[in-house]
């Protein structure tokens, strides 16, 4: 959703750097939110800090969240996260989910413990094992993921048995896209969380 | 502007000079963040994200360099003042001292002779 009022522009801009922010210690993390905050406050208070135009260029002048998250992370001497073991497993098991699923599913078909509920929830568990990605990716990693099982949970209680040609799509649809979302979502989080702060930051 | 053409000045140069000019800027005063902000940015190459210096003032006032008063606003809450403490004023004096004859050293290397 695109923002339409300054209002919902600031909100926004402040969601995110909170969210870059978010490897700082808590009392620096804070402070820095406060100080922008207050900036922005005084320059929406002057003339030329009224329009949706100019408060989005007043934010651009402020700099890109995630600029400014590794700038701060830089500045407070806080390293940039590494990739570790875990997230690699999270990874591989996210981007695999589908073929963890089906072939157990084709294998053992009526076992008792069905893959489909197993491996979302498997996956995720490991996600929160990481301690690379903060609570809100590892939040928005788990509902994708369980989203998948809770697909396979609602079909169950439907009575979908049938197996023809609509239901291999919907079973194609309800693995391949919680299972691909999460991963994209995971590795794009991952690849801004362990970059090092830009070389050119000051730069123009 | 920013170009799409690569970087000669290291980052951690511009970096490393900034923290110096933000103790140069107060000191003939306490200052407000938002008007050091704004001075900063006016001058060409210096900070193209203005955010940046907040987390650099924080440090600074971390570090002892810098303390910080609250005044009363004409309209809005009290704002926080920066000012220079002691030790950093020793710092910049000290830096400005360095700086000088790294400047020299590295003009007299890299600014090609004039050939009389």
């Amino acid at each position: 959703m695109k923002p339409t009022t300054p209002d919902a522009l600031v909100e926004r801009y402040l969601r995110q750097l909170r969210a870059e922010l978010a490897p700082l210690p808590a009392d620096r993390r804070q402070e820095v939110l406060d100080q922008i905050g207050e900036h922005i406050a005084v320059r929406r208070a002057e003339p030329d800090g009224q329009t949706v135009a100019e408060v989005r260029a007043m934010l651009d002048r402020l700099g890109d969240p995630v600029t400014l998250g590794a700038d701060a992370r830089e500045r407070f001497g806080v390293p940039p996260r590494r990739r570790g073991p875990v997230e690699t497993l999270v990874l591989a098991c996210a981007a695999t989910g589908p073929f963890l699923v089906l072939v157990p599913a084709v294998l053992v078909p009526f076992g008792t413990v069905r893959p489909w509920h197993v491996v979302p929830v498997a996956v995720a568990a490991l996600l929160w094992l990481s301690r690379l990605w903060p609570v809100r990716d590892k939040l928005v990693g788990t509902a994708l993921l369980l989203g998948c099982a809770a697909v396979f949970v609602l079909l169950d209680l439907l009575g979908f048995q049938d197996t023809g040609l609509g239901s291999l799509a919907l079973l194609f649809v309800a693995l391949f896209l919680p299972f691909g979302a999460a991963t994209c979502y995971l590795a794009i989080r991952m690849s801004r969380l362990t970059t090092a702060a830009p070389a050119r930051l000051g730069a123009r | 502007m920013a170009a799409a053409r690569p970087e000669a000045l290291p980052g951690q140069l511009r970096r490393g000079t900034l923290e110096y000019c933000v103790l140069a800027l107060l000191r003939p005063g306490e200052r407000y963040a938002l008007d050091l902000v704004r001075e900063l940015g006016a001058v060409d190459g210096m900070v193209t994200s203005e955010g940046t210096i907040y987390p650099l003032l924080s440090r600074l006032r971390r570090d002892g360099l810098v303390e910080t008063a609250w005044h009363e606003s004409p309209s809005g809450p009290p704002r926080r003042y920066y000012q220079l403490t002691a030790t950093g004023r020793d710092r910049l004096d000290q830096f400005v001292g360095e700086w000088i004859r790294f400047r020299d050293a590295v003009d007299l290397l890299v600014i090609p002779k004039e050939i009389p």
